[in-house]
Parts: structure tokens; sequence; C-alpha cells
């Protein structure tokens, strides 16, 4: 698999402001990636220089091996939904996206917008004037103008924000399907959102990068697992000498932590293993979850 | 990877011309659409119906005064007694005379700044139209200024802009925007110019019809060159700011800029020039502030009508050398900046 996006010691600043400070990181073609970070960390900043909005102050970007500062570069190739970019109020979606349809240079500039439309469960509003619609609606028709002409890279930047739920979850089937067949980058505040979405992630934090690591890596579900205990005595020091056990401690009195290594026993392997001794010595147990939630893994490093 | 659709890439020139195509294609489809236009068109006639019309009746009452003053100045020489044709006829032709004369004399100082062919060919306006016509000009620049001047800062202001720059270059979507201005200008002035002559014919009873078609193209091209350069400003203002009112008021700025420089330079003669026979250029003191109305390109505009393509073709190339200038400054602000 080859890299699709390769940042290389980037900083941006506005005047006296680090926005960005000496970030690198790479996204794999096909990958869905993450960028994840409090307010102010700079995942907008990032994802604005990756997309040629802004120029960086150092370092390089290359996204299919262009320079997304260099004019032109970038047609063709990327799909961007902004984060906070208004649809020009006075046009007529269909209108509008046909328009950017043929400067996209897309063969029907036509079929290729009501396909969008259609995809985003927008069909109907076709004749409705950008600015007569509601923020989600605007932000559908903004994420249809991203996936446009298929584009091999895909750059969301908070795709959900502000949406309900039901067009959240449409909008994240959505960005799963073109999980595989495209590289997608995700810019979002919702970690959960980002750990059921994304092979890899970055987190970003006061415009540093804290670490860039597969989504496994983050959350540790190649070496940890949790146990929900309801009641019941667990032996620690005879889980402690199980195959490829690390580390067994309670992190609460209901809460079982087991860290492995994978390369000695598999998951499944320990993990049977271990729901079956607590089982023998009379544990009862509400729930077994491999690693842990993305969110306090992002708490912890932040 | 499965990709639904390719684009290809011939040469970069090219493809710029191809995204300048699209984007005046697609935006000016748009504009005619739009209520913005057609209340531009309204209130461009109604600028030119009210100047016209005040110019008109004031030529009217004073070619009225000048009958009144024909009666008088024969009364006074008849006494009671009856005027033979004759001498009626020679007292109408030697007023007549005066008063071309009087025309002419404003004409030249005030449209042709002493030069006598293109006087010549003013004189051959008629007088309500050349008027009507010389105070739209100098209104243009400030038309162009309220047509353009959000062009680009509104879109930059709610980031609007970055669903084009995803797409075009930053060259073309200046050069687009630009186009699509100057095409909206032009269909207004092209509109304006023909209610204009129209208009005149209402006010002139001296206007040769067969001549009317030659000479509204002619006015309405001197409109559209002088356009091209203060158009070329508004982008570039449009490109400075986020904010469509500073972009305004920028551009409002610099079009003062660009009148005082003409105005200081042209109070002064250029060092060891000839002396003209006009008494006023004559009397103006020698200064190197005198080459300063070349840096404005207010300074070439008269010339735009001028009758001889030696000053005519000078005077064009330097508002379309102008706005290459305000184009090449507005795409250099643009690459630099983030969007």
């Amino acid at each position: 698999m080859s890299v699709a996006i390769d940042i290389r010691n980037v900083s941006k600043h506005f005047g006296h402001k680090v926005a960005v400070n000496n970030v690198s990181f790479m996204v794999q073609e096909g990958h869905c990636y993450g960028l994840i970070g409090p307010n102010g960390a700079g995942k907008t900043t990032t994802f604005s220089m990756m997309c040629g909005f802004l120029h960086p102050s150092a370092g390089e970007i290359r996204i299919l091996g262009a320079d997304p500062s260099v004019p032109g570069a970038l047609k063709g190739k990327v799909g961007v939904l902004p984060q906070d970019a208004v649809l020009p109020p006075n046009w007529k979606v269909g209108e509008l996206l046909a328009h950017w349809a043929r400067l996209s240079e897309l063969s029907n500039p036509d079929d290729a917008s009501r396909q969008a439309l259609e995809r985003v469960g927008l069909p109907e509003t076709w004749s409705v004037a950008a600015g007569a619609m509601s923020h989600g609606m605007a932000k559908r028709v903004a994420m249809a103008q991203a996936i446009m002409g298929a584009p091999p890279v895909i750059l969301l930047d908070e795709p959900t924000a502000g949406l309900d739920p039901k067009i959240a979850a449409s909008v994240r089937t959505l960005i799963r399907e073109l999980k595989g067949k495209h590289t997608v980058v995700v810019s979002s505040h919702n970690l959960q959102e980002l750990e059921e979405l994304c092979d890899a992630t970055a987190l970003l934090d006061k415009g540093n990068l804290v670490t860039a690591a597969s989504m496994a890596d983050m959350t540790g579900t190649q070496g940890e697992f949790r146990v929900l205990l309801a009641s019941g005595e667990v032996p620690l020091e005879v889980l402690r000498t199980l195959k490829g056990c690390r580390e067994a401690r309670l992190e609460s009195p209901t809460l079982l932590v087991v860290h492995f290594d994978s390369t000695v026993s598999a998951p499944e392997d320990i993990i049977t293993q271990t729901v079956a001794l607590l089982a023998q010595r009379g544990v009862k147990l509400l729930g077994v979850t491999r690693g842990q939630r993305l969110e306090e893994r992002v708490l912890k490093l932040t | 990877m499965a990709l639904a659709a390719r684009c290809h890439y011939g040469a970069p020139a090219l493809e710029v011309m191809k995204e300048i195509a699209v984007i005046w294609r697609g935006e000016l489809l748009h504009a005619l659409k739009t209520g913005r236009f057609w209340v531009l068109l309204v209130l461009f006639m109604m600028f030119t119906g009210m100047a016209e019309g005040c110019i008109g009746l004031l030529t009217k009452q004073a070619s009225t005064s000048v009958n009144t003053q024909i009666d008088s100045q024969l009364k006074k020489a008849s006494g009671d007694e009856e005027v033979d044709p004759e001498t009626r006829e020679q007292v109408k032709s030697k007023i007549k005379e005066q008063t071309e004369e009087g025309k002419k004399q404003i004409i030249k100082q005030l449209f042709a700044e002493g030069d006598d062919a293109l006087t010549d060919a003013l004189l051959a306006m008629p007088f309500v139209l050349l008027a009507v016509f010389k105070l739209g000009l100098r209104f243009l620049p400030f038309f162009a200024a309220l047509i353009g001047f959000d062009q680009l800062s509104s879109e930059i202001g709610n980031r609007s802009v970055r669903y084009l720059v995803a797409r075009a270059r930053r060259s073309s979507l200046l050069l687009g925007k630009y186009a699509v201005q100057l095409t909206l200008l032009a269909l207004l002035t092209l509109a304006s110019t023909l209610f204009m002559v129209a208009l005149s014919l209402a006010f002139s009873t001296d206007v040769a019809l067969t001549a009317l078609p030659l000479l509204t193209l002619k006015l309405w091209l001197c409109a559209w060159v002088l356009s091209v350069a203060y158009m070329g400003l508004t982008t570039l203002c449009s490109s400075l700011f986020r904010q469509p009112a500073l972009s305004l008021f920028l551009n409002i700025i610099f079009l003062f800029v660009i009148w005082c420089l003409d105005f200081v330079g042209s109070l002064f003669r250029v060092p060891n020039a000839a002396v003209t026979d006009e008494l006023i250029a004559a009397a103006r003191p020698e200064s190197f502030l005198a080459y300063l109305r070349y840096s404005s390109v207010w300074h070439y505009a008269d010339d735009l009508m001028h009758p001889h393509w030696q000053r005519f073709l000078p005077a064009a190339f330097a508002h379309l050398g102008f706005a290459v200038i305000f184009l090449g400054l507005g795409y250099l602000v643009l690459r630099k900046r983030d969007l």
C-alpha cells in the first residue's frame, strides 16, 4: 500500500501565534485517517494546509505526490468538505453542483451532481436555493460536492458537526462506504465516531503532534482488554501467570484490566482463558471489551 | 483504487483558459438571473435618464433664450418697423455663429483639453449626448466599483471560495471573476449608451440618423476600454480584504488618489515642453510634478474619443496596461494569501 498523503515537519504561524508546530504524519492509500485533538489543537489549520487553503510557514505536504500550494495541483485529485465554508446562498443546489462539476472537468456534470446528491440522500434539493437550506441539509450538500466525481482523496472537516443523530449516522455510513475505495481524512471532535471509522489517527494538541498511530495501537486492541465485573474475587496472581499476560490489575472494584503480548498469545486465546478462569473461580461478569476507548486514550495523552 | 472519473490535463495555459471560460459562463448566467443585475440596469437607466433630462432641458432653455435674444435684437434694430427677411436671417446666422463658437469653446476647454481635432470630432455629436456621456464616463469608475467590489471579498469572507480553489487555480478564479464583472458592466454600458442615444434624439434637432449606429458603437467601445482598467482596480481591491465594505472603501480611496494624481499633474507644465497656443496651458508653471499625470489612468480617458488613432491607440493601450498591472497585483495578493 502506497502513501497517499505525506506531511513532513509542517508548521504554520499566524503572526507570532504558532498554530501548527513541526507536524509530520503519513496517510496510507485507501485508509480512513482521523485528525483529532481538543479545540485549538491545529486540526483545521493542518486540514486547510492539506487542501491548499493555507500555505505552510515551513515543511512539506504532498497529496498523491502533488504540492497543494502549487496552483491546480490538487485538481481532480481531492474532494474537500471545509468546516465553515458557506455555500453561495443565491445559487440553486443543482446549478451550483453542476457548475463545480464543470470546473472539475467531469464528463457529465448534471449526472455527476445528481448522483452525488442521491448519495447524500438529498435528490429533492436540486432546485432549492442553497441559502434556504437548514444547516444539516447544507452540510450534506457540501458533502455531496466533496464526493462528486469520486476523487481519490477526500478530506472531510467535521462532517457530522451540528447534525442530528439520524443524519450523522447516515453520513458515517457514507464515509464507511468510501473507505477502501478512497483515501479519506476526517477531522473531528467526535472520538467515538473516529474510533468507529478510522484505520489510523493523528492526535494534535496545542499545535503539536502528540502521536500518530494506527487505531489499534491508539486504543490498544492488540495488547489490552477489560473485563467488567459484577461480583466475586479476582485471582490476579493466577491471571498474571497466563501465557502472554504482562499485567493484570483492578482499575476499580468492578473493572479488571489485562495487558498482554499479542506476539506470544493471540487476543482470542488470552481473553478466552481469562474469562474461563474467572468463571471457574465464581466471578460473575458483565462484559469484555478489547483495548480502551479512544476518548480515554486521548484524555490521558492531552 | 476505484476511480469513477479521472481528469485529463493539457497544457497549463489551456487549462487556465478553460477554467476561466467555465467560471465566466457559469457565474455570468447566474448573475443574469439574479435581481442585482436588473436593479443595476434600472439604476443605470435612471442615472442616464435624469442626467439627460436635466442637461436636455437646460440646453432647450438656452436655445429658447437664444431665440428670444434674436427677437429682441431684431426689435431693437428695427424699432416699430417690420423687419425684412434678409436682415432677420443675417441676425439669426450671426447669433447662431456666436452660439456655435461659444459651444466650441466650452467643448474645447471642458472635454477636449484644448485639442482642435478632438473638439471637431466632439462637435459632430449632439451636445446633450456628449455632455451626458462624458458625465457617465466620469462616474463609470464608481459604477465599476459598485458592481464588482464584492466579487472576491465576499467569497473570501464567507469562505465559499474554498469550494472553488479546490477545483480551479487562483489565477483562473481572479480572471474568471474579472471577466464576469467586465461583461456585466459592458452589458450595462451598452444598454445605457443605447438609451442615451435614443434620448438625445428627443432633445436634439440636428442629429444625423445615419451616423448614429457608428457613434453608438464608438461610445460603447470607449466606455468598455475605460471599464477594462477600472474593473481591474476593483478586482484588485476585492482580493485584498475579507470584508466587501473595506474593499469598496479602498476602491473609492484609490479612485480619489488616481484623480488627484491627474489633477496635480495637470496643474503644471512638463519642463522644456513646447508651449501650446492654449492660454490656460501656457500659463501653467513648469514642474516635474507634471509627470504625475502619466501615472494616473484618468489622464488617458479623454483620448479614448480622439479621432486620430495615434492618440486613441496609446490611450487604449494605457488602459489595458493599467488593467494588467491591477490584475497582476491582484493575482500576487490572491496567490499569497490564506483563504
